[in-house]
């Protein structure tokens, strides 16, 4: 609505406050040199640039970067750990780390999870969880993939009450295994967000 | 050793599922077991290659499962002089005879005697991958440099006041309170304060006693307490320096070599409630308080709070501020909902509306055996409806904070004991209020006639959003303002809280038995504003490379321009130095600004360049400098800084009294005049204007488009105007004139602001110059505001970077016709009315608690003479929050209504609101009556706003974000 009108300080912040970030994000012109991550955050969303990958026994760490610098390590799209946002996960530790492909074939699966939340250092967080696939969901913030089965799956947290929503992984099968395209979680009872593999295609 | 760690592991997980009593046994067992294999584990010190980055050496290392990253070590042997200088600080502290009270002072002498100088700095992160995209956190490595990363330790310590220490499991969701009760040897019913040192080395102090709890951490593994008792009386002074000293020691030393276990693990895993901060609440009349009465607590510095709440037959309007720690003050609209105005040809059916401003001070802080205490006004300066004093205390017990108090006038009017201050006299037995004109200070009545206790609790629930409160009341309301008494039906009053977000309250509740409340809060920490400011270009990212080439200066002077909002005059060089003369350096964020510039030159100056030479001016005169040494702003944006202080950070940015501009090869001019575009300089924005409280309405308002415009004539000579467009307003409910016995300077408000949409506030050519070093001069004429036309003319003595200025200015105006027009015709009886203004200002930044004092003595607008004493306070990110008073030689009854001119305002610059970078400010002015008597010149320019740049202050506001919060 304001878009297209001589923009002063004050209508620039009106603006800014509700307007969808995603928008410009989407329009954006990508470099095919790089992977690229959509990340949102209360409804505002942002693209982090893959800097690194590890190997790993149970699947490569990916490392992705945003513009300020924040981190986000994921390993086979699970959140391995953050830095930098406001509420983060560090030395997350699956027990075990099921597959995918474990997954889709054996749901549901438990295994726990051991990680430390900052700021407060909350240290030795242990998690019960169960891993089965649901209903694509009416609400969540992925973008349509066009032309793509995703197969839909909830992580169930059963003993960490300030976790209020379940995490939330769809998948796609590839050529050898399958590909989490999104997936969702909160990190505290403030803080969630969901990440896609972008472009959504 | 790989099988113990994944005992060790298996044993911590364990123990927290586990709730069997012979379980926990076994898991104390097994975390003995797990804190010896750690220290048994305790890696090597590893010496990294020169020059190598922390991130790089971390990456080389064969990181485990258990590498604790969070407790990296980095040891610099340059480091250790100012941590030695620390360890005899505290030594002396120690053995000083005036700490002779310290009981087992020597035990503790001699443990830190024997503790090492280790030279460790500390570390933001120590996670490589972070570190690789902050430079400036990941330090470059010496040969002489140390770094280890121990193995996740499972234990946390203890240390009380004589030195000893508890060795005990971490344990995840159990705080420090926890870890003291279990520890033997500490007498958790003595200890107030702790610090807490986590692995990190960061260091923080939590109140654990029942009087002063906060919500704390958790400890990280390998976490120390320092655990003093009260009656030890080490100073907190003392404390902190010793909590910095013990982080900067290799922890795992600590807990690694210590074989005592000795603690009562029943305490730790039976550990998950969470300690939680004193909750303070706004009363129904806005202050803190419960619901009728005020308490002694104060809310956290810097929160702006408006409050409504709703109990008949009144309805408050509450904006309260706390700008010091032991001070909150603020303002309120009563709406008495059964009582008229005033006659129906006034004010038709608005109901009345009483104005009233409270201020409460703290005079004692609260300690384990004694209470807080406030002293507090109700209704200073008004009409007197409302006005009490009282003192109140206040003592928490956990979840329990109760208080009790003395209130006089309406607070205790229920006289239920006698006024102990009738002791003194007979004269403290009666209290006359002055109703009539309000705006005095009553100090005939305060403190006098009838007398009564009043007090309360107010418990916070298990569930943490919920607070409830009861209290006595001390008010009988038999006695109520208009003869408007009320049934009452019990002399308590309950009610709830409800914290629905960090920023709003509900409130309900049941008052004299019979009423019910409802109540609302707004409430924001002004001292922690902050916008992103995602509009603007992101700043540049600094590389250590030059460039080699000569680059478009016209370029560089737009990209300053886009990245700053300064606009750059001139860009020459002489020698290695580049000279960089900018206008308009406006912005609250300065230092935000000139990074930012900085980075621009460093991007594009050539690789000759080792110097920027910046120089500020206004209307062509120099107004400070800032001098940068170019190689040591990229290493210090590039380089680690450290997170404390025990590493040196280079000075690369000098601030400097400019003496004249740059004499050098000019490189870039601005082309200022050869066009009139480059002249002229406008900016559009919305406007608001309102009045609250009068008799045609409670809110009277007009919004519409307000337009500022310049066009320079020549460097130092400018014209400068302002435009209003009203669009929307309910101006046709204003028709209330208030009377006056002096000349209408002000009172006139109703046809200045109802007479046209279109106004034009201000049309003024400006002279602006330097007269001799220090001392600038203003000349002026035209319409210099929206009811006086004129010409004037000031003069400024103002050193630079001090903190006193003076000044003096003085106008001959006249009345300016309502329309605000280019006529004087139509002012009623104030038409062709002219006098002579001015006024002599001393400014002084008092650097106590960033108040600023301005005192000005003169003439105001009605001819009357007297004085203005303006006080405000900044908080760190520029936003500034001030009183005023005027009294002039104007009788309380000729001013009417008021007594005197006063009024509090609040100036919210736009860097800490708006998405983009800005120069503009909002300016909130509450000023309760506008009366003709005190009235000032409201001139549109100052020599003290133009030369704000040569103030310190001014120049160091920045945003209240930081980086990274741990």
């Amino acid at each position: 609505m304001i878009e297209g009108c001589i923009h002063t300080t004050v209508t620039r912040t009106v603006s800014d406050a509700f307007s969808s970030a995603g928008n410009n994000i989407d329009r954006l012109q990508l470099n095919p040199q790089y992977r690229y991550l959509r990340v949102t955050v209360n409804q505002k969303s942002a693209l982090l640039v893959l800097g690194y990958t590890e190997e790993h026994q149970e699947g490569q760490i990916e490392i992705w970067y945003s513009d300020s610098g924040q981190v986000l390590r994921l390993q086979n799209g699970r959140v391995l750990g953050t830095l930098g946002l406001e509420t983060d996960w560090l030395n997350v530790n699956y027990n075990p780390l099921p597959t995918w492909q474990e997954i889709v074939q054996h749901t549901p699966i438990s295994y726990q999870r051991k990680h430390d939340q900052m700021p407060g250092y909350r240290y030795g967080i242990l998690e019960s969880l169960s891993i089965s696939p649901i209903p694509a969901p009416t609400k969540s913030e992925i973008v349509p993939i066009p032309g793509k089965e995703l197969r839909w799956y909830e992580e169930v947290n059963s003993n960490h009450p300030d976790l209020s929503l379940p995490s939330r992984y769809a998948v796609i099968e590839t050529d050898g295994g399958y590909q989490v395209m999104y997936g969702d979680q909160c990190l505290s009872s403030r803080f969630c967000l969901s990440w896609q593999v972008w472009p959504a295609k | 050793m790989p099988l113990l760690a994944f005992l060790s592991f298996l044993a911590s997980m364990a123990c927290q599922v586990s709730l069997s009593i012979l379980y926990r046994i076994l898991c104390t067992i097994l975390i003995v077991c797990s804190s010896l294999v750690w220290a048994e584990s305790a890696p090597k010190v590893s010496s990294p290659r020169m020059n190598e980055h922390l991130s790089e050496w971390l990456l080389r290392q064969n990181m485990i499962p258990s590498s604790y990253l969070q407790g990296v070590i980095w040891q610099v042997p340059a480091a250790r002089y100012a941590q030695a200088q620390l360890k005899r600080d505290i030594l002396n502290k120690l053995s000083d005879s005036d700490e002779e009270a310290l009981v087992g002072k020597e035990e503790l002498y001699a443990f830190v005697k024997a503790l090492p100088v280790t030279g460790r700095v500390l570390l933001r992160s120590a996670d490589p991958r972070w570190l690789q995209a902050h430079p400036q956190d990941d330090p470059i490595l010496q040969g002489d440099h140390q770094v280890f990363i121990p193995s996740r330790p499972s234990a946390i310590m203890v240390l009380n006041g004589r030195g000893k220490k508890c060795i005990l499991p971490q344990y995840a969701g159990v705080e420090a309170p926890h870890y003291l009760r279990a520890c033997e040897r500490i007498r958790f019913d003595r200890v107030d304060d702790i610090w807490v040192i986590q692995a990190n080395g960061q260091v923080k102090q939590f109140g654990v006693a029942s009087w002063n709890l906060q919500g704390q951490d958790e400890l990280s593994p390998g976490a120390m307490i320092w655990a003093p008792e009260r009656d030890q009386d080490f100073s907190k002074e003392f404390s902190a320096l010793f909590a910095q000293f013990l982080a900067t020691q290799s922890y795992p030393d600590f807990l690694g070599t210590e074989q005592e276990f000795s603690y009562s693990n029943l305490f730790l895993s039976q550990s998950k409630s969470f300690s939680r901060d004193a909750e303070v609440t706004a009363s129904d009349w806005g202050s803190i308080g419960l619901l009728q009465t005020p308490t002694a607590r104060m809310s956290k510095v810097g929160e702006a709070r408006f409050n409504y709440t709703s109990a008949y037959p009144y309805n408050r309007y509450n904006t309260f501020f706390q700008p010091f720690e032991s001070v909150e003050f603020g303002f309120r609209y009563t709406d008495i909902v059964n009582t008229l105005y005033g006659p129906a040809e006034l004010s038709g059916s608005q109901t009345y509306k009483d104005k009233s401003i409270d201020i409460k001070a703290r005079i004692f802080k609260e300690s384990a055996y004694t209470p807080q205490v406030a002293l507090g006004v109700v209704d200073l300066t008004g009409t007197g409806l409302f006005s009490s004093e009282y003192i109140v205390a206040n003592k928490r017990f956990g979840d329990f904070d109760w208080s009790v108090g003395l209130g006089w006038g309406y607070l205790g009017s229920s006289s239920n004991i006698s006024n102990p201050f009738s002791l003194l006299g007979q004269q403290f037995k009666f209290r006359q209020n002055d109703v009539g004109q309000g705006g005095q200070l009553s100090t005939s009545a305060y403190f006098r006639g009838p007398t009564a206790l009043f007090g309360g609790v107010q418990y916070h629930t298990p569930i943490n959003k919920l607070l409830l409160k009861i209290e006595y009341d001390g008010n009988n309301y038999q006695n109520e303002p208009f003869g408007n008494n009320l049934s009452k039906t019990s002399p308590f009053n309950v009610g709830a809280v409800y914290r629905y977000s960090d920023s709003v309250d509900f409130s309900l509740g049941v008052e004299r038995g019979n009423t019910f409340m409802f109540g609302i809060t707004l409430r924001a920490p002004l001292n922690q504003v902050y916008v992103a400011k995602v509009s603007d270009p992101p700043t540049l990212k600094v590389f250590k490379t030059r460039p080699t080439t000569e680059p478009r200066w016209e370029g560089v002077a737009a990209d300053i321009q886009e990245f700053s909002g300064w606009s750059v005059n001139q860009i020459g060089v002489a020698g290695k130095t580049l000279d960089v003369v900018i206008e308009n350096a406006y912005g609250t964020h300065f230092n935000d600004r000139l990074e930012r510039v900085i980075g621009i030159l460093h991007r594009y100056a050539p690789s000759t360049i080792e110097e920027f030479s910046l120089v500020f001016i206004e209307k062509g005169i120099p107004m400070t400098q800032r001098v940068v040494n170019r190689q040591t702003w990229v290493n210090n944006a590039v380089e680690f800084q450290g997170i404390d202080d025990s590493f040196q950070v280079a000075q690369a940015i000098y601030e400097k009294e400019p003496n004249s501009l740059p004499n050098n090869d000019t490189l870039f001019t601005k082309d200022t005049y050869t066009s009139s575009t480059s002249r002229f300089g406008y900016s559009i924005g919305p406007s608001f204007q309102q009045s609250l409280g009068g008799p045609d309405a409670f809110v009277l308002f007009r919004a519409g488009i307000a337009s500022q415009f310049q066009y320079k004539l020549f460097e130092k000579t400018s014209i400068t105007g302002a435009l209003n467009l009203g669009l929307i307003d309910n101006y046709g409910k204003f028709q209330y004139t208030a009377p006056s016995g002096l000349p209408r300077v002000r009172t006139n408000v109703r046809q200045y602001m109802t007479t046209s949409i279109l106004n034009l506030y201000n049309l003024q050519l400006t002279h602006l110059d330097k007269l001799a070093d220090n001392q600038y001069f203003s000349l002026y004429g035209g319409y210099l505001e929206s009811m006086f036309a004129g010409f004037g003319g000031e003069w400024l003595y103002r050193p630079w970077h001090s903190p006193v200025a003076f000044g003096i200015d003085i106008n001959r105006v006249q009345q300016r016709s309502f329309e605000q027009n280019f006529g004087f015709n139509n002012a009623d009886e104030q038409t062709n009315y002219r006098v002579t203004t001015g006024h002599a200002t001393a400014y002084w930044d008092t650097g106590f608690n960033s108040i600023l004092a301005k005192l000005s003595v003169g003439r105001y607008l009605a001819g009357d003479t007297g004085a203005t004493l303006d006080l405000s306070k900044f908080f760190d990110n520029g936003i500034q929050i001030g009183a005023y008073v005027t009294k002039t030689n104007v009788s309380a009854v000729v001013f009417g209504e008021g007594s005197f001119d006063k009024g509090i305002y609040l100036n919210i610059p736009f860097d800490v609101m708006t998405t983009t970078r800005s120069s503009g400010a909002a300016n909130l002015d509450y000023h309760p009556l506008i009366r003709d008597g005190g009235a000032k010149l409201n001139r549109s320019i100052t020599l003290y706003d133009a030369t704000n740049l040569r103030d310190k202050r001014q120049t160091s506001f920045f945003p209240s974000n930081s980086l990274n919060p741990y």
